[in-house]
């Protein structure tokens, strides 16, 4: 029982302060890997923390309708009896409910990874028709208008650039674009995106909003970094101003300048790294994010099996 | 043998580019210059972008005569469209490389980068 409230308590401080040490935190633009692995210790933590809710109930649930045959059921016996017994109830509805949370969840991402295949489907079948593969440079063309890059992951991924973004772009800028999107697809970014926005469609909450968008930002700016490795900054920062400038004609593609603006002002004058040792404490404050909701678990495990030996 | 994909966007570029509908045998003579096709592969293949909704059949005498269902541009923009439409934070169906600034954001940006520039001059 007291385990189960304290895991309740943790998953619920995760879900909405976990995002807090990384979303909208200026120290991420100048690690966003770093800033990736602190934004995804809040799904691994919130989803640690409510399975093992779910699992712990079951176990107690079991012991209360089945006969209990052996030694190790037996622990669990004595653990739950030890750690449940003035409120069965409230532990069976709070365990029934991380099961329903934990189902909202496993369903959401269900869907939303379907959704995500089926439109990939639709776009490689669409694009097979029209897209011209360019010689050798490993990108589909397509003829229009509009100026427009972006890679489509599945069955070994695919960038598209439409001709008059080639157009507008030098050879240089055309290649560390093409940098920037391959970096996506072998860093499977569109995965990372995935996850902590299953979160935030699943639960609902503005500090998971806020990590999502922080992830899709964080994406971005790891493939840049990614980009600027093989290619000079300039180049990219110029092809970010051309394709991302107003009045490209881009009916449909989401006005959000916000990102690129950050983007651009992070290529046009990289900062500081942090030091080594605050860098340290952030990948220690994920890792211990992570391991508290199993050591809360852990407890009644280690003292059902100190009992039993000691009886 | 080609890949199917290969041979329908084949198909598709001489229904595209012709100004009547075209019969099997009409798109076989056309591909056989490039490539000699089983009459039966051609069918096969434009079977498939008529059950797909890409082509248009019609009975015409003894043979089927088949058009595409939209123009090529028309096609493109609906990918397209689907490609563009979905880029906010809710889809991570694929990744764009931008997203567009409005006029305020791209002037403030281009200010921006001006003054650090002079700056790293001076």
């Amino acid at each position: 029982m007291l385990v189960l409230l304290l895991l309740l308590a943790y998953t619920v401080c995760v879900l909405l302060l976990g995002p807090r040490l990384a979303a909208g935190r200026p120290w991420t633009s100048s690690a966003p890997r770093l800033g990736l692995v602190i934004c995804h210790a809040v799904p691994a933590a919130a989803v640690s923390g409510v399975a093992l809710m779910a699992a712990m109930t079951a176990v107690s649930v079991q012991h209360v309708r089945a006969d209990v045959g052996h030694l190790l059921h037996a622990c669990a016996v004595a653990v739950w009896d030890s750690a449940t017994h003035p409120g069965v109830p409230v532990t069976t509805a709070l365990g029934l409910a991380a099961a329903v949370l934990l189902t909202h969840l496993v369903r959401t991402a269900a869907s939303s990874a379907s959704s995500a295949r089926r439109t990939r489907r639709e776009q490689r079948e669409g694009l097979a028709l029209i897209g011209h593969g360019s010689d050798g440079d490993g990108y589909t063309r397509v003829t229009s208008e509009q100026r427009f890059a972006y890679c489509l992951p599945g069955e070994g991924g695919r960038i598209v650039v439409s001709t008059a973004a080639e157009r507008e772009l030098d050879d240089e800028e055309l290649a560390a674009v093409l940098a920037h999107e391959r970096a996506h697809l072998t860093g499977r970014h569109h995965a990372l995106v995935q996850i902590t926005q299953v979160l935030a469609n699943a639960v609902p909450l503005a500090p998971l909003r806020a990590l999502r968008a922080e992830v899709a930002t964080l994406v971005e700016m790891a493939a840049d970094d990614r980009a600027c490795r093989e290619f000079d900054r300039e180049a990219l920062l110029t092809a970010l101003l051309r394709l991302g400038a107003p009045g490209a004609a881009t009916p449909g593609l989401a006005v959000n300048g916000s990102r690129t603006v950050a983007r651009a002002l992070r290529l046009a004058e990289p900062s500081q790294q942090q030091p080594v040792s605050q860098r340290a404490a952030l990948c220690a404050v994920a890792g211990a994010m992570v391991i508290t909701p199993w050591l809360l678990g852990a407890v009644p495990v280690a003292l059902a099996v100190t009992g039993h030996c000691s009886a | 043998m080609a890949k199917f994909g290969e041979l329908e966007s084949a198909v598709m570029d001489l229904v595209w580019s012709s100004p009547e509908p075209l019969t099997v045998r009409r798109v076989m003579e056309a591909m056989a210059a490039d490539r000699p096709l089983a009459y039966t592969t051609v069918q096969t293949v434009m079977d498939r972008l008529a059950r797909k909704g890409q082509l248009l059949r019609r009975p015409e005498g003894k043979a089927n005569t088949y058009r595409a269902a939209r123009t090529r541009e028309d096609h493109t923009a609906s990918v397209m469209q689907e490609a563009l439409h979905g880029v906010s934070d809710t889809q991570a169906a694929l990744l764009h490389f931008v997203e567009l600034m409005d006029e305020e954001q791209e002037q403030a940006l281009r200010a921006a980068l001006a003054r650090r520039k002079r700056a790293r001059r001076s």
